[in-house]
């Protein structure tokens, strides 16, 4: 059985029938910050990263995740950016059912490691790909800004 | 402390290695098998159904209405740590579970819905909480061998000034748990108030930062199946025979099982479960009723022929035909409105432990008690051998509280055939096709104008399913505080039309239908809001000020009118190549009027800012008040952009996100909210954002392309969102 190192811990897991990572997240290790909510990578509720980079895990093959470094939302918020990110969603109340925001958090951070300052129209292109029924758009935005000037 | 609840803590343990540190504490235990009836739950003080006290001082507000992202979970409690004088950095809150004495006090159900949760519990809550409070007192001037009356209250301390001494409430809650509480407690004035009225950070926001918040979907139980049901492809048709066995082969795969529903694949997780399913679709043979197959072009067909048909009258002020006899102008405009998929983000899903002799059940829902209710029934066993444990939901809308508590249902004939821990999962695909929509509709509006130009007559003439059924369970739920309607928003217009009549054509469809956010003002406020624009037009005034003239007897709608116009700049031409369009909304006791800015290029929309002026009476938490706005407003522009439509087969042709849309980031507009400052008290706000915003962009657009629009989506490969 091949072992999955998830926020800094490795786990030995099985992986059954090309199983996406999102499902052995859930379902095997009951980390379940992780959402899912579209199951075809067009919501982002299940946002995670892969070695720093965002990818939608319910789509992402767990067998492809072997040997690198998967972060969830239990994980991110031991960094530094993870932290002020959480911190900034909970100030601003950014939440409203929160279901969504586990992926919209894994994004902004991914945005935020790579460009500390980033524009609207950055927000826009890192964030557009994450669906927020509530709709809390411009406060998600509005966060991102108030870490960015912290 | 269950024997359930003190598994699943142990499996959570198990993995917060992994989780990181944090987590525990924001863990909520479910509550425990029994109703909490009792004064003590271990140490603690509970007083009353809603507060317990316990010797650190903590103070669990027992919240009765839903949390569905509304923020009730954070503004319930502060209606008792209002009057309680509680610290608010120390409250904490606790779902209740549905055993009767939660109940809304206004409709005696505990259904979570019509934007009536503020309105309803605003008294009880803040009596529970001052009640409390003069309990405590006199806790105090017991030990201290004093007057009650010298006595005051601050940040859950009792204070004694006179003798510089104080107590907090968590060391005076044994000596009060042998103190009757007051049924009639003294509450504050609005002008007394520290907590209501401020923006407190939600109660819940750390937790769902962190993803350790708990949703039905999160719930794990040792040694639990996960099933997910192939149910027809058109609503009305029944299982005729499958293959079991297709599917059993499948690895993981442990049963199928034909329930009232469809097909459910039982398996060891949700992914084998799936896979399952994928195998067994292809074997499965249904028996489609003619009544299942129809069109969404029939539908509306057959619905615009009725618009030349008197229908059931739910409302009839004045002589309209009079009206209409001697009118100087005439104006007719008909609007056609599709089914709509509430698209929660969290799907539906129900965990459920029957054991032969008892049930368990975890959930998300709007309407606990009717669901427990309905799995009772479907088991067979009597009420108090369900327990029901309300859980946070990824949303709701409305779809987690339908008439026939589909997805409890559900579940429970799955349990009863599994009689194993199980978690009934609908993927987005079975949201999206499984019906329960907001009804289609088209809605015919006949207007009339005197030598003036003022207005003399409404007629809406409504074609559509109900959500409740018929005319007479319309009726009988209104009076439970829903207003389900199907005439919602032309039968109550906020206007001055002496001469009004609504009425009602109420169609049967097999597609189940059900209140979606803001319900029937869903589509009349578009038609209506829209249609005095033209009626404006016709009469040549200024939208702002046409529906202005007609608002002498409203002044709390005249004055957010008012207000946004001003905030808005209406008086001046907007900017070159920037249009501006206005609408209003008088319900769930609240006003709300919003200008929408937009730009035209070619055939692409840029929806700039939305303003909006509220007047909601009381607005316990500002901010969230704001939030709810924000959310309605991307709510409606969503409705503005998607649709479900059944081909000739009666299949429902969408399936997900990709082609059922909602509003993405890039799209969503600057929004400015104001809110009227005011001592009424409170109106609902959670639905009062979403009818306005569309009618009030459809009114910009006009401005620039000179062309009506009258059908939704509105947004489509023709008019597209930048």
């Amino acid at each position: 059985m091949p072992d999955l190192k998830i926020n800094g811990t490795v786990v030995t897991v099985e992986l059954p029938n090309n199983i996406p990572l999102l499902w052995v997240l859930r379902d095997h290790l009951h980390l379940t910050g992780t959402k899912y909510g579209c199951g075809i990578s067009e919501c982002g509720s299940c946002t995670v990263h892969i070695d720093g980079e965002p990818v939608r895990s319910c789509i992402f093959p767990a067998s492809a995740a072997i040997g690198r470094e998967i972060t969830t939302i239990e994980g991110i918020g031991q960094t530094a950016m993870g932290q002020k990110v959480q911190q900034a969603w909970t100030d601003q109340n950014v939440h409203q059912c929160g279901y969504c925001q586990s992926g919209q958090i894994m994004s902004a951070v991914a945005l935020l490691n790579d460009n500390p300052n980033p524009s609207d129209a950055d927000i826009d292109s890192a964030m557009s790909q994450n669906l927020c029924r509530c709709g809390v758009y411009n406060r998600i935005r509005k966060a991102i800004h108030s870490v960015a000037e912290s | 402390m269950t024997q359930v609840s003190s598994v699943s803590r142990r499996s959570f343990l198990k993995f917060s290695a992994l989780a990181g540190g944090g987590m525990l504490a924001a863990w909520h235990m479910p509550l425990s098998a029994a109703d909490n009836e009792s004064a003590a739950v271990g140490d603690a003080f509970q007083p009353n159904a809603f507060v317990r006290i316990t010797p650190d001082n903590r103070i669990t507000i027992i919240t009765a209405a839903a949390e569905i992202g509304q923020g009730s979970l954070t503004a319930i409690p502060m209606l008792v740590a209002e009057e309680l004088d509680a610290d608010w950095d120390l409250v904490q809150w606790e779902q209740a579970p549905p055993t009767g004495k939660y109940d809304n006090p206004k409709t005696f159900t505990q259904l979570t819905a019509g934007s009536i949760t503020i309105s309803s519990f605003y008294q009880q809550q803040r009596k529970a909480g001052a009640a409390v409070k003069e309990v405590l007192i006199k806790a105090a001037a017991r030990q201290w061998g004093v007057s009650a009356s010298s006595l005051e209250t601050k940040l859950s301390k009792v204070i004694d000034a006179r003798s510089n001494r104080s107590a907090t409430y968590g060391e005076l809650a044994s000596e009060a748990a042998r103190i009757a509480v007051p049924r009639s407690p003294a509450l504050k004035r609005p002008s007394e108030f520290t907590i209501i009225g401020k923006s407190k950070v939600r109660l819940d926001g750390a937790e769902k930062s962190n993803g350790s918040a708990k949703y039905g979907f999160d719930l794990y139980l040792p040694g639990m199946l996960t099933a997910v049901v192939e149910r027809a492809p058109q609503f009305g048709a029944k299982v005729k025979n499958f293959d079991a066995d297709v599917a059993k082969d499948v690895s993981g795969v442990v049963d199928v099982i034909e329930i009232p529903s469809g097909v459910a694949v039982v398996a060891t997780d949700f992914w084998s479960a799936e896979l399952g399913r994928k195998k067994l679709r292809a074997s499965i043979e249904w028996d489609i009723p003619a009544a299942s197959i129809f069109s969404s072009e029939d539908q509306f067909n057959h619905y615009d022929s009725l618009m030349d048909k008197r229908g059931t009258v739910r409302k009839n002020t004045g002589f309209v035909a009079l009206a209409q006899a001697r009118a100087n102008k005439k104006l007719k405009s008909t609007f056609q409105f599709p089914y709509l998929a509430h698209a929660p983000m969290e799907p539906l899903n129900v965990v459920i432990d029957y054991n032969g002799r008892n049930c368990e059940i975890w959930c998300g829902t709007q309407w606990p008690d009717a669901d427990r209710s309905v799995a009772a029934r479907v088991l067979g066993l009597p009420l108090q051998r369900v327990n029901f444990h309300n859980m946070l939901s990824g949303g709701g809308f409305g779809r987690r509280g339908t008439m026939d508590q589909d997805f409890v249902r559900e579940a429970a004939y799955l349990a009863k055939k599994v009689k194993k821990p199980l978690k009934l999962v609908w993927t987005r695909e079975d949201d999206i096709k499984g019906g329960y929509y907001r009804p289609s509709a088209v809605v015919r509006l006949e207007g009339t104008l005197n030598r003036r130009g003022e207005v003399t007559s409404i007629l809406g003439r409504i074609a559509s399913q109900s959500v409740a059924i018929g005319p007479l369970m319309e009726s009988f739920i209104t009076l439970l505080g829903e207003d389900v309607r199907t005439a919602q928003g032309i039968r109550d217009i906020p206007y001055d039309v002496s001469n009004l009549r609504a009425e009602v054509h109420y169609e049967q469809y097999q597609v189940p239908v059900n209140w979606m956010r803001s319900v029937a003002n869903s589509f009349n406020i578009f038609a209506l809001e829209t249609f005095v624009d033209e009626l404006a037009e016709l009469a040549g005034r200024d939208a702002y000020e046409f529906r202005r003239n007609m608002l002498e007897s409203n002044p709390r709608c005249r004055r957010v009118l008012d207000v946004v116009a001003e905030v808005a700049n209406w008086s001046s031409p907007a900017p070159a190549g920037m249009h501006r369009g206005i609408a209003i909304l008088n319900s769930y006791n609240s006003y709300i009027a919003q200008v929408v800015e937009a730009s035209l290029d070619s055939n692409q929309i840029k929806i700039h800012r939305v303003i909006s002026v509220v007047d909601c009476g009381i607005a316990v938490n500002p901010d969230l008040v704001k939030a709810q706005i924000e959310s309605g407003i991307v709510f409606g522009l969503s409705s503005a952009m998607g649709e479900i439509s059944f081909d000739e087969e009666g299949k429902v042709q969408q399936n997900n996100f990709h082609n059922y849309p909602i509003l993405k980031m890039n799209h969503a507009p600057a929004i400015e909210t104001h809110l009227i400052s005011s001592d009424e008290p409170p109106g609902g706000v959670g639905e009062l954002g979403v009818p306005c915003v569309a009618p009030a962009l459809a009114n910009a657009l006009y401005h620039a392309t000179g062309e009506r629009i009258r059908s939704l989506p509105m947004i489509n490969e023709s008019l597209q969102l930048i």
